[in-house]
């Protein structure tokens, strides 16, 4: 029964994570990108300064002087000061009113507006070249690309349920998890991947199970609006109501009356008493020019996403109320594990290890998907099946491939032309055409030379980024490594160290047939393992 | 601090376990007592690691980083366990 | 998963197995999930709000535990009348509850 149990969990395991192991490569590519997503939007953006930092209380003075000038009786202005690697600059958003009834439609695009502003000189940052960023790559890893917006998340959702069903089954399946806590046996074909997948899953098992739960609970709102609906009979109007009542939200009209926004730096200064130093998000304001103008100040997160703000009057800056953090116990679980999926708060030392995490869950997926392909190898000379193939060639075209792709995004972003229209579009073209590319070469060559071929082209590529990169601009390594710009820096380190990973990678596989060379002097280990399988002790 | 404690426990951890402790000293005697000591402090380390992190960073953030480093820790260790064996091996064979 | 046993069993059970099951994880085990979370949150005591927040929560483990059990019964009818078993009661247990509380 129980041997059963596990055979049908085994099957479970094996499809949920196969059928599309390359979403999810692609996710956890992605998303492992992402944690250094600001530091790639400055990279991308070579022309831009280094980070500026200013008193909190200039930057809001001189911040609503800008949104004065470029944005007079919009409905919210948000200022977000420059703090950490999340704000690298002083920004303000804006949103105006819809129109009235009757009056012209006007598209949701332009009402809103949003900012850098430059510290120095108190007006926009240069434009510099047109880029998608790091930005553009880390939204891939929740809303793809190409495809619709709303399809692709919930096409997302879906697969993050398989990735969960995948990590339950997989620790069910598991027969020796304390076991093999610390095993892994190298150049054993099959059983070497099998090892290298129980390795990574297990001992980043805490990771993994934190990032999918956390990115099912992001789709709460998307797949799960029934129970929150149904408890109310399906009423979706008081729905609403309860449900807003949790952030706190008064909403409010516009008196019509002018009048002057109050200075808001004495505001600042007031909340720093309440709530102490660097405890400041960011600054929204409610009507501005308005007589019922409100200004709020919502508090940075830590781990949990908090929604904790204080309110004051916008024409005469007195402290009005506190809005509390959401109450319920629940919530502020669903909250920090958002926080903790996103680690915004992460200083570097976490964000290595987020990275590190985030790699081993990329080769975790990889290795799953060798291992389906090594495990089914037919040994006796017949011929792969059709779906074999298929796996094989996209198991190359991907794990080897998108990493190849995505260093052609970076090189992209240093050779197009500055001034050559809609560039930005035209760095991801560029990334999805190497990706296309790559996935049709396996095709077309004997698998063992793709796998090489790959391996080798992912190494030229991201080694060509650092080179490029110090052909291009002056931010190359030698000029962040002396001045000590390290979030720099370490885009190009990270580059030159995937680099040569592939590459060895690749020399790895071009000494082939390794397996069988290795096999001949394995007995010893072998004896060790039997002994050890073995619960009687062995003298030596 | 946190991490290196950690790394300990795990370490200590492994030397618990027959098949780690054979290629870390293959020619040495597995005892149940030099298993059960291992076992226990490997097992006190780690919790002495958290402490130390949470210690170290606060409550919440500790306790992330503390995962983190025993990801570091199992994982790393686990190749130089590999590496080790191969190293045996490698002088074994003629 | 450390053995590489070759699963005759399932394949002798064929992909009409296999799709009826697939069906059954995507459309009833998902709608036993919602009927399942809007009981839990109707049985629930004290605020509402908590109620629907945990029970929105705990839905991704349902949902898991509730494929994993598909996938794992052996005979197809039970897979079956088990999840009619568990819409009718969890569906009507939380349609009794919302006309208790509110038209009663």
């Amino acid at each position: 029964m129980k041997g059963a149990f596990r055979q049908s969990m085994t099957w479970l395991h094996t499809w949920a994570g196969l059928v599309f192991c390359w979403i999810l490569y692609f996710m956890f590519v992605t998303g492992t990108v992402g944690y250094g997503d600001s530091e790639l939007d400055r990279w991308m953006k070579p022309e831009q300064p280094a980070p500026q930092r200013i008193g909190m209380g200039d930057a809001v003075t001189m911040a609503a002087a800008f949104l004065e000038r470029e944005a007079p009786g919009a409905d919210r202005w948000f200022i977000t000061p420059s703090s950490d690697r999340n704000e690298p600059f002083l920004r303000v958003f804006w949103q105006y009113p819809q129109p009235a009834e009757g009056e012209e439609p006007v598209e949701p695009e332009d009402l809103r507006g949003s900012a850098e502003i430059d510290a120095t000189t108190g007006d926009r940052m240069v434009e510099g070249r047109d880029t998608g960023g790091g930005q553009v790559l880390y939204r891939m890893h929740y809303i793809l690309h190409y495809i619709d917006r709303d399809i692709a998340y919930r096409f997302i959702g879906v697969v993050t349920m398989l990735m969960f069903v995948g990590i339950i089954s997989g620790i069910v399946v598991h027969k020796k998890i304390f076991k093999d806590f610390f095993t892994f046996r190298p150049s054993k074909g099959q059983r070497s991947w099998l090892d290298m997948h129980n390795l990574m899953s297990v001992s980043s098992l805490p990771f993994q199970l934190m990032i999918t739960y956390s990115g099912l609970i992001f789709m709460v709102t998307t797949w799960m609006p029934g129970i929150a609906l149904g408890s109310y009979g399906f009423d979706i109007k008081r729905a609403q109501d309860e449900l807003s009542s949790i952030a706190g939200i008064v909403e409010f009209e516009r008196s019509g009356n002018t009048a002057q926004l109050t200075a808001l730096a004495p505001i600042l200064v007031d909340a720093a008493e309440r709530w102490g130093d660097d405890a400041v998000r960011n600054i929204e304001i409610r009507y501005p020019g308005d007589e019922a103008s409100q200004v709020t100040i919502n508090r940075r997160e830590g781990i949990e996403r908090s929604a904790a703000g204080l309110i004051y009057s916008g024409t005469t800056g007195e402290f009005m109320k506190e809005r509390p953090p959401i109450p319920s116990a629940s919530a502020s679980v669903a909250l920090t594990m958002l926080g903790l999926h996103e680690g915004l708060f992460a200083g570097p030392v976490l964000r290595w290890l987020y990275i590190f995490s985030g790699v081993l869950g990329t080769a975790m997926v990889a290795t799953g998907a060798i291992y389906w392909t090594a495990k089914r190898k037919k040994t006796d000379g017949q011929p792969q099946g059709r779906g074999y193939r298929f796996v094989e060639a996209l198991n190359v075209g991907t794990i080897m491939g998108l990493p190849t792709a995505i260093a052609a995004y970076f090189i992209a972003n240093r050779l197009l032309p500055v001034e050559m229209a809609s560039r930005a579009d035209w760095e991801v073209h560029i990334m999805f055409l190497v990706w296309g590319a790559l996935l049709l070469h396996p095709v077309l060559r004997p698998i063992q030379a793709a796998w090489r071929e790959q391996a080798w082209l992912a190494a030229v590529a991201f080694a060509a980024v650092p080179l490029v990169n110090a052909a291009t601009t002056s931010l190359h390594l030698v000029n962040t490594v002396s001045s000590g710009d390290w979030s720099l820096a370490a885009i190009d380190l990270s580059c030159i160290a995937l680099a040569v990973s592939f590459a060895v990678v690749a020399a790895v596989l071009g000494k082939s047939p390794a397996e069988t060379k290795v096999d001949a002097k394995a007995p010893i280990v072998d004896a060790l393992d039997s002994a050890v399988n073995d619960e009687t002790p062995v003298a030596a | 601090m946190g991490f290196i404690v950690t790394c300990l426990g795990a370490i200590a951890l492994s030397v618990g376990m027959k098949r780690h402790y054979r290629q870390l000293f293959h020619s040495a005697e597995f005892t149940p007592r030099k298993k059960w000591v291992a076992r226990f402090t490997g097992c006190a380390l780690l919790t002495l690691g958290a402490y130390v992190s949470m210690a170290e960073s606060g409550t919440g953030l500790g306790l992330t980083l503390y995962v983190g480093y025993l990801n570091v820790a199992v994982f790393g260790w686990a190749l130089f366990l590999a590496w080790r064996v191969s190293r045996i091996n490698n002088r074994a064979a003629p | 998963m450390a053995e590489s046993k070759p699963r005759k069993k399932r394949g002798e059970i064929g992909r009409w197995h296999i799709t009826s099951r697939v069906f059954a994880a995507l459309i009833p085990a998902f709608l036993l999930t919602n009927t399942f979370g809007v009981f839990l949150v109707l049985l629930l005591p004290g605020d509402r709000l908590g109620a629907i927040a945990f029970s929105t929560l705990v839905s991704f483990i349902i949902y898991c535990c509730v494929i994993m059990w598909i996938f794992s019964v052996e005979r197809l009818r039970t897979v079956w009348l088990g999840l009619l078993a568990g819409l009718i009661i969890t569906g009507g247990g939380a349609w009794g509850l919302y006309v208790l509380e509110n038209f009663v």
